[in-house]
């Protein structure tokens, strides 16, 4: 059984309006994919029913095989956490360590453990040197990474981060990177909502595509990105990695660039060895 | 003629110890589209807030140094004057919003009925705006009921119709998508092809490639390299600075590490392809001369 | 053009005339007791109606005003201690000077309150700015009434995203009154601190904008002000002043 699964799941707001449509996938602990597409393709309500925040109004989601309706998000939280896009939403202790410190009070997690939790978060996500500073006098790159210590601190199985890329320079990307790798062999899931095409090549084995409010692709990164059709369908760029590979005449679907340096050299020699 | 001068600049935040922007010396030429690149923190949002004088004037603290935009001194002259010579656009679309108009058409005519603008003169500059600037459709709606994407191109044109000959745009497509990216860089472009002096923070840089005729790198508050965006991208020092690349400089860089003989550094995808096949043309003919 | 002619529809008054007329009603029904308030309302509607807006200031004023009365006076009637008791049932009495106590409150909440609403529905505030503003008053005043009327529903809107965010991280929101008040601050929070970075931005926004542009602020709404309008104005004055001597020579009479 997979840890997330996610079943045939639509909703529709009571206005009529039809924000996601029969949507499907499971997700294995210690994985880490990406969801993307436009906006208002359905990404953020997707995501926004993995933990309860909105039911579906038809289909089922399932954490360890238990279904999200029997419970409030509040009790989601402890099995599925999520970084909302935009920090301010959620910020409101007056320093770094109590805002990530808050859900495990919450939770009653004991004193040492609490400690232990809150620096190893903020080791993860690099907010160290911050931890004694009001977040409001953090730019809002780095506050971006006080909401996702507060979720690494509460060791949920499930963590959803949405759009953590926007804003961030190389060094916040590298720091993402490097805690998805942490967090995935820790056996967590990760699922993070991103535009940044060129993180998702280099981050993610697998990548969901949303486009009108169903999933149009579901594999992996290197073969969904070679895709032409579907990533024309779903208005996003291919990587300039595909691009160049497409252009070269490649049809091996890579994302790794020695693959494609191994091809500018070999592929020298097999034409040379034809003629 | 150099519409923006700024000369040993150095300023400090009232709470901070270290100064935030280190003697910077930078000149932007009359329509020229200048982009500002750098880590967080290095100092690009304070360069803007001082070239529009909101550094020290809003923000107080300590200033040294000299800006000179369209030949006036930006802190000698009343904040108040200088929106008439610069224009302002930030990241947060939400904010800039005025919050005083019902609809996108009031909502242009914000600006100019401050300047004191006549009303029949009001109406025809939003019109052309709204139509060069491809936000018709939205004229009637509330400012607040659009998209962010669609928020931050009516904050464009809402400088734009203003039509000061400077602008400052700090990080505009940072909380988009890739096509409202796309959208709004079709503004800036509209507003490059009309003569405008642009400064530019972004962090997307195959756009800077492509728009930026003079690429600024900041590095903790000091300007540390200068120049087109290929005299810039293709300096190694960029990785020292933090610097993120174009993804196809940085696919070149690494192919050369792998041994691909490539020349130049290329910022496009077909320049990079065109490149590469030259390199596997060259190393064809050798080939074929060796055999023979 | 769309906008002149929404103008025109919704606007066959001045704002500053509609102003008048709800500011004297409000001032008449509340000096007098709640046989007049009642004809003030009656007058309201009319009001509305000749407006176009009867049906959707009724239902607005039904839900609002009405129950706001009617609850108060429900309380009033109940907790004002008095001599002369006129009906009783357990532990509830109402009395004679409770009763006239809250009738005469209830019946100014009544005035007041339903002038408000009409208010509210019936002026552009937009419009009445613009009509203030060239008549002399700052425009930091009239954008402060303008952009706090506009940016509420945005603060709604975002305390709904903030609401989310918390019952996210574990906050629970959706049981019993004390767990809810517990969860105050998370939910407030945010929300005063973002008004609070919201507003230093805004005000940023506001000198790109050139709020503080040393000229003369012109304005692209043609409010027009007619012969009616000033004669309308002119009989709420008159109106007010009869009143309130009409208020003195009845006081003074009885005493």
């Amino acid at each position: 059984m997979a840890l997330v699964e996610v079943k045939n799941i639509s909703f529709q707001y009571p206005n009529g309006y039809l924000a996601v449509d029969d949507v499907s996938f499971s997700i294995e602990a210690g994985e880490n994919i990406a969801i993307i597409g436009q906006n208002g393709a359905g990404k953020t309500t997707t995501v926004k029913m993995l933990n309860g925040l909105t039911k579906p109004c038809t289909g089922d989601v399932l954490i360890r095989g238990e279904s999200t309706q029997k419970y409030t998000t509040a009790q989601m939280a402890r099995k599925v956490g999520y970084v909302f896009q935009n920090p301010e939403d959620q910020i409101f202790n007056s320093t770094v360590y109590k805002e990530v410190e808050y859900g495990l009070k919450k939770m009653k997690t004991p004193m040492e453990e609490c400690e232990m939790r809150v620096k190893d978060a903020a080791k993860l996500t690099g907010i160290e040197p911050y931890l004694d500073m009001n977040p409001y006098d953090l730019p809002l790159s780095i506050r971006k990474f006080v909401t996702i210590a507060s979720v690494i601190a509460s060791d949920c199985d499930v963590m959803i981060f949405d759009e953590p890329t926007a804003g961030q320079d190389l060094d916040g990307l590298e720091r993402l990177s490097e805690l998805n790798k942490v967090l995935t062999n820790r056996g967590k899931a990760i699922v993070t909502i991103t535009h940044d095409m060129e993180f998702v090549a280099e981050n993610y084995d697998r990548v969901i595509v949303m486009c009108q409010k169903k999933v149009i692709a579901d594999g992996k990164t290197k073969d969904v990105f070679f895709e032409k059709e579907i990533m024309n369908r779903a208005m996003l760029k291919q990587p300039a990695l595909v691009r160049i590979a497409n252009q070269l005449g490649m049809t091996q679907n890579t994302l790794d660039i020695e693959e494609v340096a191994a091809y500018i050299k070999n592929g020298q020699t097999e034409k040379n060895d034809a003629v | 003629m150099d519409s923006i001068q700024i000369t040993n600049l150095t300023y400090k935040y009232p709470i901070s110890e270290e100064p935030v922007l280190r003697n910077i010396n930078l000149n932007v030429k009359k329509g020229e589209l200048c982009a500002i690149i750098g880590a967080n923190g290095s100092g690009k949002t304070t360069l803007c807030n001082a070239i529009r004088g909101f550094v020290p004037k809003f923000y107080k603290g300590e200033i040294s140094g000299e800006i000179i935009v369209n030949g006036k001194d930006v802190q000698k002259e009343e904040i108040g004057n200088t929106a008439l010579d610069i224009g302002f656009v930030f990241q947060n679309p939400f904010t800039q919003i005025s919050g005083i108009a019902k609809t996108v058409f009031e909502e242009l005519a914000y600006g100019l009925e401050n300047m004191g603008i006549e009303r029949e003169i009001i109406i025809r500059r939003v019109e052309e705006t709204m139509r060069m600037t491809k936000i018709e459709e939205f004229r009637d709606r509330n400012p607040f009921q659009l998209s962010g994407g669609q928020q931050q191109r009516v904050a464009l044109a809402a400088i734009l119709v203003m039509g000061q000959p400077v602008l400052v745009i700090d990080e505009p497509t940072s909380q988009l998508d890739p096509q409202s990216t796309d959208d709004v860089f079709e503004v800036i472009k509209l507003m490059k092809s009309m003569g405008k002096t642009i400064v530019l923070v972004e962090h997307k840089m195959e756009q800077i490639a492509e728009y930026a005729d003079h690429v600024v790198v900041l590095h903790k508050g000091e300007v540390v390299m200068e120049g087109t965006a290929k005299e810039v991208f293709s300096n190694p020092l960029c990785e020292e600075y933090h610097t993120r690349l174009p993804q196809c400089t940085k696919i070149a860089g690494e192919l050369k590490n792998m041994g691909i003989d490539m020349e130049g550094t290329p910022v496009t995808v077909e320049e990079t392809v065109n490149t590469i096949k030259a390199v596997m043309e060259n190393k064809r003919k050798e080939m074929e001369k060796w055999r023979l | 053009m769309n906008m002149q002619k929404e103008t025109e529809r919704t606007q066959k008054l001045n704002p500053l005339t509609i102003l008048y007329i709800v500011v004297a009603l409000a001032v008449i029904s509340v000096i007098y007791d709640y046989k007049v308030s009642v004809v003030c309302v009656i007058v309201m509607m009319l009001v509305a109606a000749g407006f176009g807006e009867f049906t959707s200031y009724l239902k607005l004023w039904s839900r609002s005003i009405l129950w706001m009365c009617a609850l108060c006076f429900v309380l009033q009637i109940f907790f004002i201690p008095g001599e002369d008791v006129i009906w009783k049932y357990g532990v509830f009495q109402v009395t004679r000077e409770g009763l006239e106590q809250a009738s005469k409150l209830c019946s100014r909440l009544f005035g007041a309150g339903s002038a408000a609403i009409l208010g509210f529905r019936l002026i552009d505030l937009g419009n009445l700015m613009a009509v203030l503003e060239k008549s002399g008053i700052s425009p930091t005043v009239t954008y402060v009434l303008m952009s706090t009327a506009n940016i509420i529903p945005q603060m709604v809107k975002r305390m709904g995203a903030i609401l989310e965010a918390q019952k996210s991280r574990g906050i629970e929101m959706e049981s019993n009154m004390l767990v809810r008040a517990k969860a105050f601050l998370p939910s407030i929070g945010p929300l005063i601190l973002n008004a609070i970075v919201n507003a230093e931005e805004r005000a940023i926004t506001l000198e790109a904008r050139a709020f503080s542009a040393p000229c003369r602020k012109t304005s692209i709404k043609i409010i027009p002000d007619i012969k009616t309008d000033k004669i309308i104005r002119k009989l709420m004055i008159a109106a007010v002043i009869l009143a309130i001597g009409g208020k003195i020579i009845l006081w003074t009479a009885f005493k």
